[in-house]
């Protein structure tokens, strides 16, 4: 068996298979010069939208395979050797499942170095990577089985045509019936629409049992039908997929979860990655664990921007990450005076700490607080006169500029204790959501 | 006239416990809607047959009957003391069988050495015995040297004995064997021939040929069919002795074999 699994990795469509897949996969997750935040399951996400180009293509290269048996004219030969069925088709099966899986793991692995994904690692991430897998070698054992039944040289080309269009199709689908494409499409988390920021996003157990266990009865059904020697057996063949989905449908989350945006079931927060993790030393700079190999890139400008605002009564003393991801519809904890909200940006380029301070610094320390949206023109103007600079006079598309423009000229002609006891107020308001900020610093 | 002899000596030598390696009575066989084997009745033990026949005799339907790949449509089929015709016993029937198709299928891609040992793992043979195996299979056609070759770069007749190593590299009790020799060389028919009776000591080996003089040279035994039907059994000496100085045939056998067809012809007219 060893000999000839080695055979078939050598010989068969396998090594070929396995280099289109990864092509694929690397077209999709890299064509557009990005991937994922550098996060692991921002990684288990990108995987997933590569599959939406690997599994088409699994699937064409297992029909490809399947034709040599035809081509070749091998079959008369074979059949009249002792070996059953189930076992004559181990070896191409592994060799074909062998190298696409390594070409997705090998993908996996390219990608978490050139994203330097690291850190908090959550079993779902993993998770998530294993369901693809399973889902890919389904494919190509799936393509196998179709074309030995349609042993065409069109069977290959349709077969990923129509396998990309069943994946878009299944990505298409309306909110209500989205639960049926979390639990049938092989590109799977890609269903969860609207969240374009995985790092807090984790899949319910039931979803990933219900996903991986029609993955692997589609794998069952595909070398059943490899084998099977008769219509009977063919027919039979269809079981553990008809078993499997039946299995599935009924475990399936169907109901969206509480507080998060759509209707996508089974989709949460992932509490662990949202705890926080702070600098030991003051004035403390918090970030979420999964973005804890940030913190000492992230430590330096956030305590630039606490001692700009350092005059403020009360003055902030410390920096948080907000981490309350923005699909999630919750309350958050209400803006706290004592301190600085900021929300991490990364990409494939690394983190920019000047973005992040910018925006940290922002409407005295509360632009990245997405709490309740405060009117800009008060803060604006607090701001400026805090900074000492002059904000802009106009914005023909903005009429709060002007407005802005002329509180900062008021500020300016109040003496400074006065104009900072009145921007330290308008801060605390705005972070208690109060809505007229203008009067709170006009006193 | 019909005339069936029995090699005795070689089965008598051969260490089995049934009598007959191969035995058909009343045998029918479908190819296609065709009933291309009709009532055939053949018993073959141990030594080397020739299966002659003019084209559309029903030979090479028959050889894929004894090679199991088509399911007899009646009468009775026994291999290698198994019946031919239940599923059970034919993988016990498959191991200790050797089939060389009219069209051998080969994957091109792989060397020679990497087929014949997939073939030999089809057939089930133990892994701890297969490197001997092959190496000794394509010793005997000649083949080690070129056994890091891609299939697909072998010549005919390369290929040809590269079709006998995968169907002799189990050492089967029944080698059935469909024009072996086209596309050989003279000097390779006379190895091969050398092999037959090699291999024919311990196994039944049936050669369908159109070359009488193959026959004549490496079989113990002959049958002759005609219209699905096996219409003469003897030894290459006694079809030779069939022929007379005026029947069609540059040699004995040849005149022989042409009088055996002539006198079945002349026997279904009258």
């Amino acid at each position: 068996m060893r000999r000839v699994l080695v055979a078939e990795l050598r010989r068969s469509a396998a090594p070929g298979a396995g280099v289109l897949v990864l092509a694929a996969g690397f077209l999709l997750g890299y064509g557009d010069g990005g991937a994922g935040s550098g996060g692991w399951m921002s990684l288990a996400v990108v995987q997933s939208f590569g599959l939406m180009l690997m599994w088409p293509v699994a699937l064409a290269a297992g029909a490809w395979q399947s034709r040599r048996e035809h081509r070749t004219g091998v079959l008369e030969l074979v059949a009249t050797t002792a070996r059953p069925g189930q076992q004559r088709v181990l070896p191409v099966c592994l060799a074909m499942g062998t190298t696409v899986v390594g070409a997705y793991a090998a993908l996996a692995v390219l990608t978490a170095l050139l994203d330097g994904t690291g850190g908090y690692l959550p079993p779902g991430a993993l998770v998530i990577l294993a369901l693809g897998a399973v889902w890919l070698a389904s494919g190509v054992w799936l393509g196998l089985a179709l074309g030995r039944l349609l042993p065409s040289v069109v069977t290959a080309p349709a077969l990923a045509v129509a396998g990309l269009g069943l994946l878009i199709g299944l990505q298409s689908l309306p909110a209500g019936a989205r639960w049926v494409a979390m639990l049938a499409s092989p590109a799977m988390p890609l269903a969860v629409q609207g969240v374009h920021d995985h790092d807090f996003l984790e899949l319910s157990a039931r979803l990933d049992v219900a996903h991986g266990l029609l993955g692997v009865a589609v794998a069952v059904t595909a070398v059943v039908l490899l084998a099977a020697g008769s219509r009977r057996a063919r027919a039979a063949a269809l079981l553990p997929a008809l078993l499997g989905a039946g299995l599935a449908v009924g475990l399936a989350p169907r109901d969206g979860s509480p507080g998060v945006d759509g209707v996508v079931a089974g989709v949460g927060v992932d509490r662990v990655a949202q705890e926080l993790v702070c600098t030991p030393d003051t004035p403390q700079v918090c970030v979420a664990r999964v973005h804890a190999d940030l913190l000492p890139t992230i430590t330096a400008p956030a305590r630039d921007v606490l001692r700009g605002l350092a005059r403020l009564t009360p003055a902030p003393t410390r920096a948080e990450e907000d981490v309350t991801p923005h699909w999630v519809h919750a309350p958050g904890p209400g803006g706290r005076p004592d301190t600085v909200t900021f929300t991490v940006f990364s990409g494939n380029r690394g983190l920019r700490p000047d973005a992040v301070a910018s925006r940290m610094a922002a409407q005295l320390g509360t632009g990245a607080w997405a709490g309740c949206s405060a009117p800009f023109a008060a803060l604006d103007a607090a701001d400026a006169w805090l900074r000492g600079h002059e904000p802009p006079a106009a914005d023909p598309e903005r009429p709060d500029v002007a407005r802005g423009h002329q509180l900062w000229q008021d500020l300016r002609g109040l003496p400074d204790p006065v104009a900072l006891q009145r921007v330290s107020a308008v801060r605390v308001a705005a972070l208690g959501c109060a809505r007229d900020l203008d009067r709170v610093l006009a006193g | 006239m019909t005339r069936v002899w029995n090699g005795m000596g070689a089965v008598d030598l051969a260490p089995t416990t049934h009598p007959w390696t191969v035995e058909a009575a009343g045998l029918r066989v479908r190819a296609g809607r065709h009933l291309a084997v009709d009532g055939l009745d053949l018993r073959l033990g141990a030594g080397v047959h020739g299966l002659l026949g003019p084209n559309g005799a029903g030979k090479t339907t028959l050889m894929r009957a004894l090679a199991t790949v088509v399911r007899p449509a009646g009468g009775d089929l026994t291999l290698l003391g198994h019946d031919g015709r239940r599923g059970g016993d034919l993988r016990r029937v498959r191991r200790r069988l050797g089939y060389l198709p009219q069209a051998f299928g080969y994957y091109p891609r792989f060397t020679v050495r990497e087929f014949v040992e997939y073939v030999a793992w089809l057939k089930e043979m133990p892994s701890a015995d297969v490197p001997q195996a092959v190496q000794r299979a394509l010793d005997r056609v000649d083949l080690a040297p070129r056994a890091g070759y891609r299939m697909r770069t072998l010549s005919g007749g390369m290929l040809r004995r590269a079709g006998i190593a995968q169907a002799i590299v189990n050492d089967p009790d029944l080698l059935l064997l469909d024009e072996p020799t086209v596309g050989l060389d003279p000097e390779q028919r006379l190895d091969f021939r050398g092999l037959l009776r090699d291999v024919g000591v311990d196994a039944c080996v049936l050669v369908s040929t159109h070359l009488v003089e193959d026959v004549a040279a490496a079989c113990t035994d002959v049958a002759v069919m005609e219209a699905g039907r096996l219409v003469w059994q003897g030894t290459p000496g006694e079809l030779a002795a069939a022929g007379a100085a005026g029947d069609p045939g540059d040699t004995a056998i040849e005149r022989g074999y042409s009088a055996v067809l002539r006198a079945h012809r002349g026997g279904s007219a009258r």
